[in-house]
């Protein structure tokens, strides 16, 4: 019995990537780019996250299931420009909760933290205000990220289709792309979990 | 020798971090090509 992820065979899309010499050549780079993300900040990035909006569009406009080539660096890295923009406004609810929450819990505890001769019960259980400060806004911040999980890809997908930035801003359609097909992006979530976990087990 | 041991495991970390983003990009394209026909 064969699975199958939207009509295609899974073993299809798991060595998609590694299907022929070309398509493995695209992959070097793009792993190499990413590699180099690691030293150079940004522009390797974007380069990447542009290819990965061209990825997306070969399959939502043709189905189709290939490494598209690197050429047209241009558009390659406006498209990896407005994806980091599309990315970024969706975890920065998250993350201006988390950067935040750390903020505030430096400062509580910078005036909070009692000094020894002032010491009493009521400043020692005021220590708990900083630390409860902190467990909140790591906890909201944690859920409003994972909250993004859904939406951002299928944001993304938009932009992929269209080419417009404003696409990936219409959340009522988002909503109803992500009503339409939520098994369809658990799976995906499923097996990308799956491969990073099978991954940390044999590195 | 450490360097030796794990220099394999982190050049398939280091390749396989972007191969799972890739195949889970595709995959989420095709599930919104799939929602979209729907």
């Amino acid at each position: 019995m064969t699975i199958h992820v939207e009509g295609v065979p899974l073993n299809r899309v798991l060595s998609f990537p590694f299907r022929d010499r070309q398509a493995f050549r695209r992959f070097l780079i793009a792993a190499g780019l990413t590699l180099a993300g690691f030293i150079v900040p940004l522009l390797p990035g974007l380069f990447v996250s542009g290819y990965s909006i061209r990825i997306l569009r070969l399959a939502i406009r043709e189905g189709r299931l290939e490494m598209p080539d690197w050429s047209g660096e241009s558009r390659l890295l406006m498209d990896g420009v407005y994806s980091t923009i599309i990315s970024l406004a969706y975890i920065l609810p998250g993350l201006i909760t988390l950067i935040g929450g750390f903020i505030l819990y430096i400062i509580s505890f910078v005036l909070i933290i009692p000094s020894p001769e002032t010491a009493d019960t009521t400043s020692v259980f005021a220590i708990f205000i900083p630390m409860f400060i902190l467990f909140a806004s790591m906890a909201l911040g944690m859920a409003l990220l994972m909250l993004s999980v859904i939406p951002l890809p299928v944001a993304l997908c938009r932009y992929a289709d269209e080419g417009r930035l404003s696409a990936a801003f219409q959340f009522g359609e988002i909503l109803g792309a992500v009503k339409k097909n939520p098994v369809g992006y658990i799976a995906a979530l499923v097996v990308c979990f799956g491969l990073m976990y099978i991954l940390y087990f044999f590195t | 020798m450490t360097v030796i041991l794990c220099c394999p495991g982190y050049l398939v970390m280091l390749a396989g971090i972007p191969a799972a983003g890739i195949i889970y990009l595709a995959m989420v394209g095709l599930a919104y090509r799939q929602g979209k026909a729907a």
